[in-house]
């Protein structure tokens, strides 16, 4: 069980505020997402946590043990992508993760299996021996998600993960994300703009609105999707398993996954006119930040 | 602790090995060799025109030919450490900038006096051995016009190379850690070297404030004098140190390095002061 810890935590520049939690407990297994907009201290936060920088005033604690003090020890078990990935554009993901990986570990890898492994997960195999610099900022995305899950870390923290990737890439990064955290003892921290993402990867959500912090809000509610179609469907028989929660004239809405319904149109010949997501997280997020 | 230490220089010098700024100082470096070697050759020419008369061939005493060797070599060489130095230690941190690569680096399990270490380490070998490639020449060209090799203290003066080459990376590392852009922080150093420390020669020797010997740039030219063997009345051969005693050496040495050191100190300090928010 890991546990992190936050009390009191003050970040400032000058007179401003950039970060203030009273407290806060995350514990595994669960992944996490911070939510807000731009400038409302979500990279500091993660900046804080991962020990990048140590100017805060407040106590920050990872299973009891004050991360100020214990910096390096517990730098080793955590895993990180902060602000945009960078790396050496001379090097390859090969030498970078193994580099993340031996950093991480204090000695030498015999076995180059794992960092193997994770290139192909984030679908990098093919380019692992190729130069970082001619790299796409996409594939630089996902070389920057391989380090933080390179060595087996406890704890990862992902900044604004899903940027610039594609929606192959979205996916790769769903399933990653899921494998790992079922693994026992993992707490996974995701800052996003990508409501959707953050709405389908993680447990619980909370928001920072000015550098100070609210929620969590669980998601219990499912998203909600209304397809229209340009055919009339009241006298179509809509089968069970599709989840509809509502129906018109041609409209359906259903919870959750839609792909079923979509099938449903294909095969019999309905015309999509529209899809509206009707996203709780959205919902929740224009509440909180409208002003 | 330690293997970590070594794996951040490793990996600091695989990368710059490749990177477009070591090849090119390394070029730079041999093609400047190739043209001291060119103006070697055609010294006789050009000592001709100084005499008067039709003299077709001038036959310089080997003390003479020493003289104008050593002094053809070292006189461009002095200048590679401290360019190295601008070029490699300059950049070494403000490019973790640049690039974003630095929330990376201080994340992982090192302290920032082992990071601060890591690059002044990585950057002295890189300026060093592209400074070699200039003795290697040097080394080789003796070979070809003395017809013999370079005598022991050979040793003394690569190894006093290294004194200064370190001293430079280190001040120039101390330097840019004021910086996050390497453009800056390497004319800041030139501008520090060049110009702040004469003109605190200047004005603090004649305050009486500070001895001469004490100022960087007086106690590098010491070095060089020694490079340039400019003794006129110590005529060995080239390599052989200038007729400074041992004591001098060494007091010389060690002020480098006390710069060295306070170097380090001051990027360490500033290092640890930066709040690294955004």
């Amino acid at each position: 069980m890991i546990e992190i810890s936050v009390d009191s935590l003050l970040v400032k520049a000058g007179r401003k505020t950039l970060l203030k939690i009273d407290h806060l407990v995350l514990s595994s297994s669960n992944i996490y997402g911070i939510v807000g907009p731009n400038g409302s201290g979500k990279s500091t936060f993660l900046k804080v946590l991962s020990g990048v920088t140590d100017s805060y005033s407040g106590n920050i604690g990872i299973n009891g043990l004050n991360l100020r003090v214990n910096k390096l020890s517990l730098s080793k078990k955590m895993g990180n992508l902060i602000e945009n990935p960078s790396f050496y554009p001379y090097s390859t993901p090969m030498e970078y993760i193994t580099f993340q990986a031996e950093m991480r570990s204090g000695r030498k890898m015999e076995n180059l299996k794992q960092p193997e492994d994770i290139l192909l997960k984030v679908g990098l195999s093919a380019k692992k021996n190729e130069r970082i610099g001619v790299f796409s900022t996409g594939e630089l995305k996902r070389l920057g998600i391989a380090s933080a899950f390179v060595g087996d870390p406890e704890i990862i923290l992902l900044d604004e993960p899903t940027e610039n990737l594609d929606i192959f890439g979205k996916d790769l990064i769903h399933d990653l994300l899921n494998e790992y955290v079922k693994l026992e003892n993992k707490i996974l921290i995701v800052t996003s703009h990508d409501l959707p993402f953050v709405e389908k990867v993680c447990n619980e959500i909370f928001f920072l609105k000015n550098g100070y912090m609210s929620g969590p809000m669980e998601l219990k509610i499912i998203t909600r999707t209304t397809v229209y179609f340009h055919e009339n469907i009241t006298e179509k028989t809509i089968p069970v398993e599709l989840n509809v929660i509502h129906r018109g004239e041609n409209f359906l809405t259903v919870m959750g996954d839609f792909n079923l319904l979509l099938d449903y149109a294909l095969k019999n010949g309905l015309r999509i006119k529209k899809i509206e997501t009707d996203n709780p997280l959205s919902k929740k997020y224009k509440e909180i930040f409208s002003d | 602790m330690i293997y970590r230490f070594l794996r951040l220089i490793k990996y600091y010098l695989v990368y710059s090995f490749r990177s477009r700024s070591f090849v090119f100082m390394a070029l730079l470096n041999v093609f400047i060799s190739i043209l001291i070697l060119l103006v070697m050759s055609s010294s006789g020419t050009l000592l001709k025109s100084f005499v008067p008369g039709n003299i077709k061939q001038i036959e310089l005493p080997t003390f003479l030919r020493e003289r104008v060797y050593n002094f053809q070599w070292a006189n461009i060489l002095i200048y590679i450490p401290i360019l190295s130095a601008a070029f490699f230690g300059s950049t070494a941190i403000p490019y973790e900038y640049e690039r974003g690569t630095i929330y990376n680096l201080y994340s992982l399990p090192i302290t920032r006096f082992q990071f601060v270490l890591s690059r002044v380490m990585g950057a002295t070998i890189l300026s060093f051995l592209s400074t070699l490639i200039i003795v290697g020449f040097q080394f080789f060209s003796v070979a070809i016009y003395f017809r013999r090799m370079p005598d022991d203290t050979f040793v003394f003066y690569v190894l006093l190379l290294l004194l200064v080459t370190f001293s430079d990376v280190t001040m120039a590392v101390a330097i840019s850690t004021f910086f996050k852009n390497s453009g800056h922080s390497a004319i800041a150093f030139l501008i520090v070297y060049l110009v702040i420390f004469n003109i605190f020669s200047l004005v603090g020797t004649d305050a009486g404030i500070i001895p001469a010997i004490f100022i960087k740039t007086n106690a590098d030219r010491v070095l060089y004098g020694i490079f340039l063997n400019s003794d006129p009345y110590f005529l060995t051969y080239s390599f052989s140190l200038s007729p400074l005693p041992e004591n001098t050496i060494l007091f010389i040495s060690s002020i480098l390095l006390f710069y060295s050191f306070t170097s380090i100190l001051i990027a360490y300090g500033v290092t640890m002061l930066r709040r690294e928010y955004r």
